[in-house]
């Protein structure tokens, strides 16, 4: 560790009154009518404050420029299943909706 | 965690670290992964159920959920300054820190058990033992069902966690876990802050949709 600068004391409550700060946004935005948009915002300001966390909290930029490879692959392979998992669902025909199995009771 | 002895096959301690911190992006990487199959399946029934996800949501313990989102993100701080202390080698702080993330886990968890009671006395339980009075509908039991299922499995790991964090706040105390050699102390510090993110995402998907 003796080449490596680490973050001091006032970077980690920096960090971390940004992430409140982004907790509190996300919150207010739930009351405001976004409509189609509310998801997607909510999704970006979380990933933004995962991102600090990984960052900061969790010492990314500091570590071994492989182990920011192996996060990001994580994301990409996390962005894949749910992506092509959504483009399957959304471009189905309404028909091919899930159906009840003859075992299952109509609430 | 042998003192700071290097291992055999390591050229020094250094290179034993990195090798440990890369591992652990590797194992938490693999966990991002098991709750991506649990989003994905959240994605594809919220496109189904748009509407009745939104509803079921309204019925949720936001402010108790939203307190937990509070608690969760401060002892990432307190972890991640019990590190920070440690290596300025100011050791008792760094123990009192990691009982203090320890403390936060088992508040969340607290807080947990108190809605999981709430849930239990509205009826919003998952598949086939919901029984609510408000919400009727497979969306909603869905929502509910997906709810209990990712929150638990959360759950799970927040407790790892906090056994953990016991184990660590152990090894400060027995000199084990030291600031020349607490690559223990990252590594569970690590995991901490994935159960952190993890949640940071479920806040917004099972209590913000609205």
């Amino acid at each position: 560790m003796a080449h490596r600068t680490h973050m001091g004391l006032l970077g980690y409550l920096a960090v971390w009154a940004g992430l409140l700060v982004l907790t509190l946004l996300t919150f207010g935005l739930s009351y405001v009518h976004l409509g189609d948009w509310g998801m997607p915002i909510a999704l970006v300001i979380a990933s933004s404050k995962g991102l600090l966390v990984a960052l900061f909290f969790m010492h990314l930029v500091e570590q071994n420029a492989t182990n920011r490879i192996v996060a990001a692959v994580g994301v990409v392979f996390v962005a894949l299943l749910l992506g092509l998992m959504l483009v399957d669902t959304t471009i189905r025909a309404p028909s091919e909706a899930p159906k009840l199995m003859s075992t299952e009771v109509e609430y | 965690m042998a003192g700071s002895r290097v291992a055999e096959h390591f050229a020094d301690l250094e290179t034993q670290h990195h090798s440990a911190r890369l591992g652990m992006w590797v194992f938490l990487a693999s966990e991002v992964l098991l709750f991506a199959g649990l989003f994905a399946l959240y994605g594809s029934y919220y496109s189904y159920y748009t509407t009745e996800f939104h509803e079921a949501a309204k019925a949720n313990t936001i402010y108790w959920g939203t307190a937990n989102t509070f608690v969760l993100i401060t002892s990432s701080l307190t972890v991640a300054l019990a590190i920070w202390a440690i290596r300025e080698h100011r050791v008792r702080l760094s123990k009192l820190l990691v009982l203090v993330t320890l403390a936060l886990g088992v508040v969340f968890l607290a807080i947990k058990g108190v809605e999981y009671w709430l849930h239990y006395e509205h009826g919003l339980l998952p598949g086939h033992l919901f029984d609510s009075h408000k919400l009727h509908g497979r969306g909603a039991i869905l929502f509910y069902t997906l709810y209990w299922f990712m929150t638990f499995i959360h759950a799970v790991h927040m407790t790892v966690g906090i056994g953990l964090m016991s184990w660590l706040a152990l090894g400060i105390h027995r000199k084990k876990v030291v600031p020349e050699h607490h690559i223990a102390l990252e590594l569970g510090g690590m995991y901490w802050h994935l159960v952190d993110i993890i949640w940071i995402f479920l806040w917004p998907l099972l209590y913000l949709v609205r």
